[in-house]
């Protein structure tokens, strides 16, 4: 848990300022992407953030299960964020990273292109999620974040962690 | 306050005493008169503000509320415990109950379970020997669950509770007696508190441990039929439900107190008082800090109680005195400042003292304290001493006294006040007292309670380090280097850290005993269920097991002593016919034998029907007659252990259905042990159960396929085989099988069973593994051999749930992960 904790630390340090401009009721948010879009994750749920590693498989998973990894000494599932929400496959390059996020005692990784930023979004700056398509990522968006003029989907990482298709498709093997 | 006394530090210490005595008395007529205050209800003048040594309370003080339940109670007899706060009344409507520390509510649970478990113990042994001591322990228990659930609020708890100790009284004073009737209703009530711990936990388990206060409603349970029968049960001694005006037991306490509850009362106040003072200490920080009263209440409210039951009337009052003021600062009318604190930490100090006073067959000890440095076993300095004993003038004394840089003894024997002989003798009886005051005064706690999370933790962290360990020590930056000083740092860094690995399971482990008690009474309440009389042994109670392995066996147990009694042994007449004795007997039993823990369940019954067994196999589909022909007693035996196999003709409440012996075999495979029958027909059966005595460490030998790290549990290894693909031969059903020595085994490929790893099989090059398992023998296909290691075995990440063929995974030495096979899961899915 000091991990925890102390990389948050860490985080706040670095992005002091953003938090007297914006205000109390704010929440940090770690911005990556995936593709061309931008997606954020609330930073109370991610406990850091490393380069790619070896995976090692996992017999009967879903493609976008890509398997797990030592996090000192801890063994974590990883996801590749692109296969789950449905998108093309794209080689893991030295820009790839895991952000490992962790709701209570459960742990993940979740691969995505690049990190982008940290950054502050007010409450006035964050709305409901509209319906979309029915997309898979839907389930797992928390809300729609403006920052400036951009937009960005924010991802619940409790809703990841917790997802009940996993075992249904286990179920099913 | 704690006296630190020497033999030199005499005139000090000799102050110190006076000093002690003063503030005694001072604490005691501080505290009465805060009460007095806390229980004068004249609104008008300000109430006769307490001098504690600080300026006088404001006088505007406000109003004082009337005292809570426990002042204004008419002090029960000694004999008597306090009854709990909360009155039962208005039964049928639950309570809502806030909670807003659920530490201190989970601690609450858990204490009440550690209760419970002790009293459903001590009930079975109580009914085979009616013991006085035994209804003092139970009682007790029974007190402590009462009166920590009245100041929760859970009316439930503390109407049974209350009613049990009733009960118990009734017993005690021989009003009744002890039957297995009453044995029963003891249990019943046991088993609904559990009911109630149960539902309560659920109840708090429903809200977020986050969002502290919650209400919850309080759990209700049927308990209509339990107290009539209580009512029932005393209704022969003419004695109303109400438990109140009972003629207190002429015996007097003292022939109902033994040694060992004074001990305990002592440990356990002393750890209480402990407890108290780190509170108060904190409330000096906060004041108006009601948990912290609370807690502080609640010690000294249990203190009270055990007091009470012992008779140590003094403890008892100075108790009562400390709880008033508590509850005048729970309420707010008073402010909990320094000199509050301080007063409030002088009667903990002074409760201390006459606690650790208290000695067996003393009928009020506290009551002795003031009076008690005039015992001669007292610790007095030894100048006094002298005096006393006429050895020493007090001049002589007093002169010495001036030179203090001396010992007080070497200076006397120097005037020749004193021959060295006689100061001698003085010394040693000096020295005597003082061990055994000193003895009294330190309680040694030899046991700590420690949360099993942070056990769990230590163990995982354990586990990091050995791969810590293997990863500076194997570091591949190392390859080729002169390390002679290295290689002996290494060495004492292994040698540390396998003694603390050692350790760090020994933590884990504990007794069996607590399983052992629950099985006594399982096999009780058979015996009593199906009217048969069961005599029950056991050995090996102290064996210890890793607390997590002791749960996953306590089901298999239970089920396996089930069909011990229903179906391995006879009715009484069966057996006398037999020439057996009318008396069952079950023996559970526990060793080491190796690195593997065997626990049996023996009865002397009338063992295993082979045929009976063969021809329910039959019809089931399991084998056939041709192939049962050939089988072994141990191959048949196994059929027991098929889910819903069972040859009895009935299905009773108790067994017959056929679940049991799936369970017994499934956890125990989980632990991965073993599950053997031993049976003689006409003389019983013996079920043993072998359990690898850590599940957290084992060896494994380390295999690739492909780019994925296997590793398969030594143990279940036979031997290791080149692969040839013309001992291949495919089957009819599918598969292939491999021919080794005349032997046809299964072959499983790894990388399509598990469809990873890529790339293709390469018979030439692969290695054939040919494992053993409960489920039969396979031969899996590998394409290498890393090696041989320690593995420490981590449980898969939750997130991918179980899965088959797996049994979790590993951390090896270079940060790789490698998958722990699961040999007889893997061979399961292979027939399916």
């Amino acid at each position: 848990m000091a991990t925890v904790t102390e990389e948050r630390d860490q985080l706040d340090d670095l992005w002091a300022d953003d938090d007297e401009e914006v205000g109390t009721r704010s929440s940090k948010y770690l911005f990556f992407n995936l593709g061309d879009e931008l997606y954020g994750i609330n930073i109370m749920n991610i406990t850091e953030i490393i380069e790619m590693e070896r995976i090692t498989e996992i017999p009967d998973m879903p493609g976008y299960v890509k398997g797990v990894i030592n996090l000192r000494g801890k063994v974590i599932p990883v996801m590749d964020l692109r296969l789950r929400f449905n998108m093309s496959e794209r080689e893991y390059d030295d820009r790839t990273c895991i952000v490992v996020t962790a709701v209570e005692t459960a742990a993940l990784g979740l691969i995505v292109d690049t990190v982008a930023e940290v950054h502050a979004l007010a409450a006035k700056d964050i709305e409901e999620t509209p319906t979309f398509s029915g997309a898979t990522r839907d389930h797992y968006v928390e809300g729609i974040g403006k920052i400036g003029d951009r937009v960005t989907v924010l991802i619940d990482a409790r809703k990841i962690l917790q997802a009940k298709e996993l075992q249904a498709i286990k179920s099913q093997i | 306050m704690k006296r630190k006394s020497k033999e030199d530090a005499l005139g000090k210490d000799f102050a110190d005493l006076i000093d002690e005595k003063e503030q005694d008395e001072l604490v005691r007529r501080q505290l009465l008169e805060i009460t007095a205050d806390a229980k004068s209800k004249k609104a008008a003048p300000p109430p006769a503000v307490v001098d504690l040594g600080e300026p006088a309370a404001p006088a505007d003080e406000p109003v004082l509320e009337p005292a809570v339940v426990d002042i204004s109670e008419p002090r029960p007899p000694a004999a008597e415990p306090i009854p709990a706060p909360t009155v039962v009344a208005g039964l049928d409507e639950p309570a809502t109950v806030e909670i807003d520390d659920l530490s201190l509510m989970n601690s609450f649970l858990q204490e009440m379970n550690e209760h419970l478990e002790n009293i459903e113990e001590k009930i079975v042994r109580l009914e085979r020997s009616n013991d006085a001591g035994l209804v003092d322990e139970i009682f007790r228990s029974m007190h402590t669950i009462k009166g920590t659930s009245g100041f929760f609020g859970f009316q439930f708890v503390t109407k049974v509770s209350h009613e049990t100790e009733s009960l118990l009284e009734d017993l005690r004073s021989g009003e009744i007696e002890m039957s297995p009737a009453v044995a029963d209703l003891l249990l019943a009530a046991a088993d609904h508190l559990k009911g109630l711990a149960g539902d309560i936990s659920k109840e708090c388990a429903r809200h977020d441990p986050q969002s502290v206060p919650f209400t919850i409603t309080e759990p209700t349970r049927d308990i209509s039929e339990f107290m009539s029968r209580i009512v029932e049960a005393r209704g022969g001694s003419g004695l109303a439900a109400t438990g109140a005006g009972q003629p207190v037991p002429s015996s007097g306490p003292n022939e109902l107190v033994s040694q060992e509850m004074v001990d305990s009362f002592k440990v356990e106040t002393d750890d209480l008082l402990s407890q108290a003072e780190s509170q108060l200490l904190q409330l000096e920080n906060s004041p108006g800090n009601l948990d912290l009263i609370d807690h502080t209440f609640r010690c000294v409210h249990t203190i009270k109680g055990n007091a009470g039951f012992l008779g140590y009337a003094t403890i008892e009052q100075v108790c009562m005195n400390l709880e008033d003021i508590l509850d005048v600062l729970r309420k707010g009318d008073r402010v909990a400042d320094q000199s509050m604190v301080t007063a409030l930490l002088r009667t903990v100090d002074s409760l201390r003292r006459s606690v650790t006073r208290v000695t067996f067959g003393e009928q009020d000890p506290a009551g002795a304290a003031s009076s008690a440095d005039d015992g001669e076993d007292q610790y007095r300095p030894l100048g006094e001493m002298l005096v006393d004993l006429g050895l020493a003038t007090e001049e002589a004394v007093g002169q010495a006294l001036e030179e203090q840089d001396r010992k007080l003894g070497e200076i006397l024997v120097a005037k020749g006040d004193l021959s060295e002989e006689v100061l001698n003798d003085a010394l040693n009886k000096q020295k005597q007292a003082l061990a055994s005051s000193g003895r009294q005064e330190s309680m040694e706690h030899k046991e700590v309670r420690v949360d099993v999370s942070k056990l769990d933790r230590l163990f995982d962290l354990m586990g990091e380090l050995i791969t810590a360990e293997a990863m500076v020590v194997q570091n591949p930056d190392l390859q080729g280097m002169e390390l002679n000083r290295f290689d002996q740092a290494a060495a004492y860094l292994g040698k540390i850290t396998r003694q603390m690995q050692e350790i760090t399971m020994s933590v884990r482990m504990i007794p069996m005993e607590g399983m052992f008690n629950k099985m006594r009474r399982v096999v009780r309440d058979l015996a009593r269920r199906m009217e048969r009389p069961i005599e029950f042994h056991d050995s090996g109670r102290d064996t210890e097991m890793d607390r997590n392995v002791i749960e996953v066996l306590s089901d298999p147990l239970v089920h396996l002593i089930r069909n011990a009694v229903d179906h391995g042994i006879e009715t009484s007449a069966d057996r006398q016919a037999a020439g057996k004795p009318a008396e069952g007997r079950v023996h559970l039993g526990a060793r080491y034998e190796g690195s593997e823990i065997w626990i049996s369940v023996r009865d002397d019954g009338r063992g295993l029907n082979r045929e009976k067994i063969l021809s329910r196999a039959i019809s089931q589909g399991l084998t056939t007659e041709e192939e049962a022909a050939s089988f072994a007693d141990d191959h048949i035996w196994q059929f027991l252990f098929q889910p819903g196999f069972s040859t009895a003709e009935q299905v009773s409440d108790v067994s017959g259905r056929g679940v049991g012996m799936d369970v017994v075999k499934r956890n125990i495979e989980e632990l991965r042990g073993k599950v053997d029958v031993v049976t003689t027909p006409g003389e019983g059966t013996e079920v043993i159960l072998k359990i690898p005595l850590t599940l957290a460490i084992i060896d494994g030998v380390t295999v690739k396929v492909g780019n994925v790290l296997y590793a398969i549990p030594l143990g279940d290894i036979r031997e290791f085989h080149q692969a040839r693909s013309d001992q291949l031969s495919p089957i009819t059903a599918g598969g292939e099988v491999l021919k080794l020595r005349e032997e046809i085994i299964p072959v499983i490929r790894l990388r399509k069973f598990f469809s990873t790893g890529h790339g293709e099989d390469e018979l030439g090059a692969g290695i054939f593994i040919v494992v053993q398992s409960s489920n039969g023998r396979a031969a899996l296909l590998v394409d290498e051999i890393i090696g041989y290691h320690q593995i420490v075995v981590k449980s898969l990440p939750e997130y991918m749930g179980a899965m088959q063929g797996l049994s979790g995974c590993s951390v090896l030495g270079n940060g790789e992960v490698s998958l722990i096979i699961d040999t007889s899961s893997l061979m399961k899915g292979r027939a399916a």
